[in-house]
Order: C-alpha cells, then sequence, then structure tokens
C-alpha cells in the first residue's frame, strides 16, 4: 500500500526557516523587565515586611526576585544585538481574532455561562480557521460543546459555570 | 519492601478492572491528543488534566500515566505517517519514520514504533522501581541547605542550558519566579502583588499556568499557521507487524535505546530530545541496516523511540525521589500529582506505600495498554488524523476554558491563562524558553522556603548553603555547568572557526 502524504519534504531536506533579527523584541523585553523589575522592588519595600537576615520576611525573596529580574533584563538587552529567530510571518489579522475569542471568552465565560459562551467561541474559531461559513459548523460544534458539557457535568459530576 | 516486592505491591493495588479501564481511558485519550499535530506531551497533558479531577489520586494518575505514553505515541505517529513532529523528541522519528512510510511501510513502521516505546518504556519503568526507592531514603536526610542547592541550582542549570543565550533561559527563569511569589506567602500569610483581588490570594492556579502556557500558546500557534488537513491513507492492524528481517534490525536497537535513553533521563533540561539524537547517531554507526540511513532504517527508528521512552520515564526518578521536576514534562506531572493531593519526595515511600509503588506500577499498566490500543486502533488513529483542525481546536480551546474554570471554580485562572497563552506565543516566537517560566513558578516557591527556613536555622549566616558537604558538591556541579560549559562551547567555536581559517588558506595560498 502506498502512502501519499504531505508535505513532500522529508526531515532531512528541511526547509530552512529564514532567520531575522529579534534586537527591537528583546529591547522591548529588557526594557519591560526593567520596569517591572521596578514595580516589584518598590511595592515589596514598601508594601511587606522585609525582616532581617536570620529572620526574612514576606518582601525578602520577592526582592531578590526582582533583582534577578533586573540582571537578566540587562542581559537581553545586551545580548539583543545578535539575537534572532525564525521568522515565519503572522497573519496578525487572524492571530488578533483567535487571541480575542480565547481571551474574550475567558472573560465572558464565569458571567455568561459555559454553554453560550463556547457556542459562539467555537463557532467563531471555527470558521476563522476554514475561512469560511458552512452549515457543517454550528452543527458539528454544537454537537462538540453539548459533549463537553456532558462529560463534566453529567459524567464527571464538575459543575460548569 | 525490596524493589521486587514493591513492584509486585504496586500491581496489587493499582491491578483492578476499575484501574484498567482507567488506564485504558488515559491512553486513548492521550494518543488522540497526541495526533494532533504540534500537541506534545507537555500541552497535551495540560489540556486533559482537568478531565482526572474527579479520580481518587490512584486511579487519576493511572488516567495521566496512560495519557503520557499516548500523548507520546501519538506525536510519533504524525512523525511517522505526516513528518509532522508533535513534540521535539519525536523530530528523530521521522528522520527514518517518514522516508519507510513513503516507500510504503507505515504499517511495519509504526509497530515497530509501538514495541520500540514498549520495550524503552516499560524496562525504564522495572529501573525505576529499584532505584526510586533507594534515591527517596538517601533524600531523607536533605535539609534546607541541599534543597536549596537542588532547587535553585537546577533552575540555574535548565536556565543555562536551554535556548542557547543566557537571555533566552534567564528572563523567562525570573519571570516564572515572579509568577510564583504572587499570592500568599506560605510562611507569614500575607498576601503579596494581588493589589485587593481575593482570587489572586490563591496564587497563580498549577492548571492554569500549565494550560495557558502549552496549551494555549501551542493552539494559537497552530491556527494562525493555515493548513490543509493533511491525507492519509487507511491502514489495517495486520500491516503494523514487522517483517524478521525487520525484528533483526531493531532488537540490538530496542536494548541501546533504552540504555541511553534511561541514562539521559535523569539529567535535567532536554534530556529526552538528547537521548533520541544520541541513540539516532549510536544507530547509524552500529546498527544492522545503517546502510539504509535517510532512506527508511529500521534501526534508526527503533532506538530514538526506545531512548524516547526510557528516558521520559527514567527523569521520573528525581522527581519521584526528591520532588523535583526539571523538565516541562516532569513538570506537568508534577502539576498531575499535587491536583491530586500526592506531593513526590523522600517521604512519599515511607508515608505512602500504596501511592508509591501504585504509581510505578500505573506506569507499566500504562504501557502495556498502550501497546494493546495502539495494534488494534490503528484505523482509528489513522481516522483521527483525517479530522480537520476546524474541528479539533475549537474542541480544545472549550476543554480548556471548562477545565481551568473548574479547578478552582475561579474566573481569575481563566484570565490568567488565557493571557498566558497570548505572552507565551509571542515568547516562543521570539526564542525565549517556556519551561523556565513553568519550572520557575513551580519550583520558586519551594527555593523561598528552603531559603527562609535555613537562613533561620543558621542564624542569618549565608555561608550555611555552601558550607554543608552535600550543598557544596551540588553547587560545584552547578557551577561547573553554567560557568565551565560556555567556556568550552566558546573555545571549541573558537577551535572550529581556526581549523576553518587554516583550510581555507591551505586551499587558496594568495587569498
Amino acid at each position: 500500500m502506498t502512502h501519499q502524504q504531505q508535505p513532500e519534504s522529508t526531515p532531512l531536506q528541511t526547509p530552512q526557516v529564514e532567520q531575522r533579527s529579534a534586537t527591537t523584541a528583546w529591547r522591548v523585553a529588557g526594557v519591560l523587565g526593567l520596569l517591572v523589575s521596578a514595580v516589584v522592588a518598590w511595592v515589596s519595600w514598601t508594601n511587606y515586611e522585609l525582616g532581617t537576615l536570620d529572620r526574612p520576611g514576606p518582601g525578602f525573596f520577592p526582592l531578590l526576585v526582582a533583582g534577578l529580574l533586573a540582571i537578566a533584563s540587562v542581559i537581553a538587552l545586551v545580548e539583543a544585538r545578535g539575537a534572532t529567530f525564525g521568522y515565519e510571518p503572522i497573519a496578525w489579522r487572524r492571530f488578533g481574532l483567535a487571541a480575542a475569542v480565547i481571551l474574550g471568552g475567558a472573560v465572558t465565560l464565569p458571567i455568561f455561562g459555559f454553554l453560550p459562551v463556547a457556542l459562539v467561541g467555537t463557532i467563531a474559531l471555527a470558521i476563522m480557521i476554514e475561512g469560511k461559513f458552512h452549515w457543517k459548523i454550528p452543527v458539528t460544534m454544537t454537537a462538540i460543546v453539548f459533549g463537553i458539557w456532558f462529560v463534566f457535568e453529567r459524567l464527571l459530576g464538575i459543575g460548569l459555570p | 519492601m525490596n524493589p521486587w516486592e514493591g513492584l509486585l505491591y504496586g500491581l496489587s493495588v493499582a491491578f483492578t478492572v476499575e484501574h484498567l479501564i482507567a488506564a485504558l481511558v488515559g491512553a486513548l485519550l492521550g494518543t488522540i491528543m497526541g495526533l494532533i499535530p504540534g500537541i506534545g506531551p507537555v500541552s497535551g497533558a495540560a489540556i486533559l488534566l482537568p478531565l482526572t479531577y474527579v479520580f481518587d489520586p490512584l486511579t487519576g494518575m493511572i488516567v495521566i500515566a496512560g495519557m503520557f505514553y499516548g500523548i507520546m505515541y501519538g506525536g510519533s505517529t504524525t512523525s511517522v505517517l505526516l513528518n509532522i513532529p508533535g513534540d521535539a523528541p519525536s523530530v528523530v522519528s521521522a528522520f527514518e519514520g517518514y522516508p519507510l512510510a513513503r516507500s510504503g511501510r507505515a504499517g511495519p513502521a509504526l509497530g515497530i514504533t509501538a514495541i520500540a516505546s514498549f520495550i524503552g518504556g516499560t524496562g525504564s519503568v522495572i529501573v525505576l522501581s529499584m532505584v526510586a526507592a533507594p534515591v527517596a531514603q538517601v533524600a531523607v536526610v536533605f535539609g534546607s541547605a541541599e534543597y536549596f542547592a537542588l532547587t535553585l541550582g537546577g533552575l540555574l542549570v535548565l536556565a543555562r542550558i536551554m535556548g542557547g543565550s543566557l537571555t533566552a533561559g534567564l528572563l523567562p527563569l525570573a519571570f516564572g519566579l515572579l509568577l510564583g511569589v504572587l499570592g500568599e506567602d506560605a510562611i507569614s500569610g500575607q498576601a503579596r502583588f494581588t493589589f485587593g483581588v481575593r482570587e489572586a490570594t490563591q496564587g497563580v492556579s498549577i492548571v492554569a499556568l500549565a494550560v495557558g502556557l502549552f496549551g494555549l500558546t501551542e493552539i494559537l500557534r497552530i491556527i494562525i499557521q493555515r493548513g490543509s488537513t493533511p491525507r492519509v491513507d487507511s491502514l489495517r492492524w495486520r500491516e503494523l507487524i514487522p517483517s524478521k528481517s525487520d525484528m533483526r534490525n531493531s532488537v540490538g536497537s530496542w536494548f541501546r535505546g533504552s540504555g541511553i535513553g534511561f541514562a539521559l533521563g535523569l539529567l535535567p533540561g532536554p534530556s529526552i530530545s538528547l537521548s533520541t539524537l544520541l541513540s539516532y547517531r549510536l544507530e547509524s554507526m552500529v546498527g544492522r541496516d545503517r546502510e539504509k540511513f535517510g532512506k527508511g532504517a529500521v534501526s534508526g527508528l527503533a532506538g530514538p523511540e526506545s531512548a524516547n521512552n526510557a528516558a521520559a520515564t527514567s527523569s521520573m526518578i528525581p522527581l519521584l525521589a526528591l520532588g523535583l521536576p526539571f523538565s516541562a514534562t516532569l513538570a506537568v506531572m508534577l502539576v498531575a500529582m499535587q491536583v491530586h493531593g500526592i506531593q513526590p519526595g523522600p517521604q512519599l515511600v515511607t508515608t505512602n506505600p500504596d501511592l508509591f509503588w501504585g504509581l510505578i506500577a500505573s506506569l507499566l499498566i500504562g504501557n502495556v495498554m498502550l501497546l494493546l490500543l495502539n495494534v488494534n486502533l490503528i484505523r482509528v488513529w489513522v481516522a483521527v488524523l483525517r479530522v480537520p483542525n476546524w474541528v479539533l481546536l475549537p474542541a480544545v480551546v472549550a476543554v480548556c476554558w471548562a477545565g481551568v474554570y473548574t479547578f478552582r471554580m475561579s474566573w481569575y485562572d481563566l484570565l490568567v491563562a488565557a493571557t498566558l497563552g497570548v505572552i507565551g506565543f509571542f515568547m516562543l516566537r521570539y526564542n525565549f524558553q517556556l519551561v523556565p517560566v513553568l519550572l520557575g513558578t513551580l519550583i520558586g516557591p519551594l527555593v523561598e522556603r528552603h531559603f527562609r527556613q535555613g537562613i533561620t536555622a543558621a542564624n542569618g549566616d549565608l555561608t550555611y548553603f555552601v558550607t554543608q558537604p552535600i550543598a557544596a558538591g551540588i553547587w560545584i556541579a552547578v557551577a561547573l555547568i553554567v560557568v565551565a560549559l560556555p567556556i568550552v562551547r566558546w573555545w571549541l567555536g573558537r577551535r572550529r572557526q581556526a581549523t576553518i581559517v587554516t583550510t581555507a588558506n591551505e586551499r587558496h595560498p594568495s587569498v
């Protein structure tokens, strides 16, 4: 029996992913890291007891972590110049929609309940992945969402909102 | 109780109809999850974890063991049939498995994979059962200094050896440690960085962390890649049976791969991937059919597959004996254990032998169940590969939502998981490692606890952490890896560069 599969390339001939500079991204990460470490250090210093070296308080360890984050951020800024990443273009609209559905579902699920949110969310994701709407999508997604609800609610006895 | 008695005791505890069904369900779900291209053991186990909430600890662990091996086998199946590895260790399976499938020998390739996984996993479980309890007994004498050295040293080693550059590992590790301090302080009970949000006092949920960082990140990555559903022809179970010559070519590879896997699995970091690569390299030199390498050599598939499962199993020794996970897969296993109220470590074998030996026996049952399933359900697996992404991925997202929310019935957990999913996507894109974030969050509170306990016991004397003999030994090993390894790598790089320049000059003396 012959097998016809895609993609055609073998691992030994895997096409090289284009490498691009990640300098800006690493610099942004370094600056963000420095900002976060400053906030963490300030909050630890002002809000929590630091204690003494023989009896450290709840603010002591976060202060150390802030220090480590600051050091790591400085190293990121230094190493940013030679940083690269495997470039595969992001379909930003597609990413934005998918992230919005995942985040939106997380925010609205406790408010509206699992069934309506999961139905709308999965149908939206399915349409996006398929690239078009067809009648199979709402039918399949309804079956899947009710199936998941049934497994959690009835089979496992875990209450969903 | 000697190890053999322990293993038999574990089997007597775990070998019930209920547990066998649990193993079957776990292996079934795990394989289906592993068949989704791009979903590896870490993200797959994280996504399926919520389905085990309702079981008692031992049943839950049996389901998870089945899932764990199932996901690994599913990943190897997509490697062989589609040339799409489920995770890093499965990449090597595609090197010989895919050419075998393309030459019409997909059945025997999958058969060899199943047997190799079984031999590697089972052999490793048997050795694990002999080693884990004695190691745990040694670890009973460990104090704060030793645990502090093990936890912080382990994290630093991991951050250093993952990702190549210091930033790629260290920045995510610091981020993970920061996530670990959010919530209630375990010693004083004071809420930290919660900013008045009541739900945040419980800290970052381990399920939200694993599902967000590995499950949702992977799903986002797959969703934005437009791809058609792969075409795979159907297979019958009879076609899985390898020929006599396949068996002859594989036998040595199974045992060599298992040995390499078991030994390397004990090291922290990406040891499973390393073991598969090393096994492949070894087979290309000593395998019986080494002349076929690159064109579909059975030994090049059998060795790495055995190594993969053996390493995955032996890497559980530090987890079971010390309670410390040093890879992402183990971190998810730890999460799974904690969800069921199990805290692995040196005390587990003495305080809860039912669970300890039952857990080891569950790995054995998971392996056997998977072999039986793989051989009989190959048509089902091929059918799953034909299910389009527009059906699978939204379903997985809905399971993630339900699973994360129901763990603590918390909207905060859902938000954390979704946010970490988006952050993880960008981190992966720009070459930052996700594993240090997960391990930093999980192990960070242990580092803090042992630091505070140790420094209090030593009356503020910081030298306490480096003067205890075992702790000093651990720190020397950490220093060698963290400091000496990059220097050796840099020196080797310079030497290679010098050799290239000399060779070029010899070829073109006028240049």
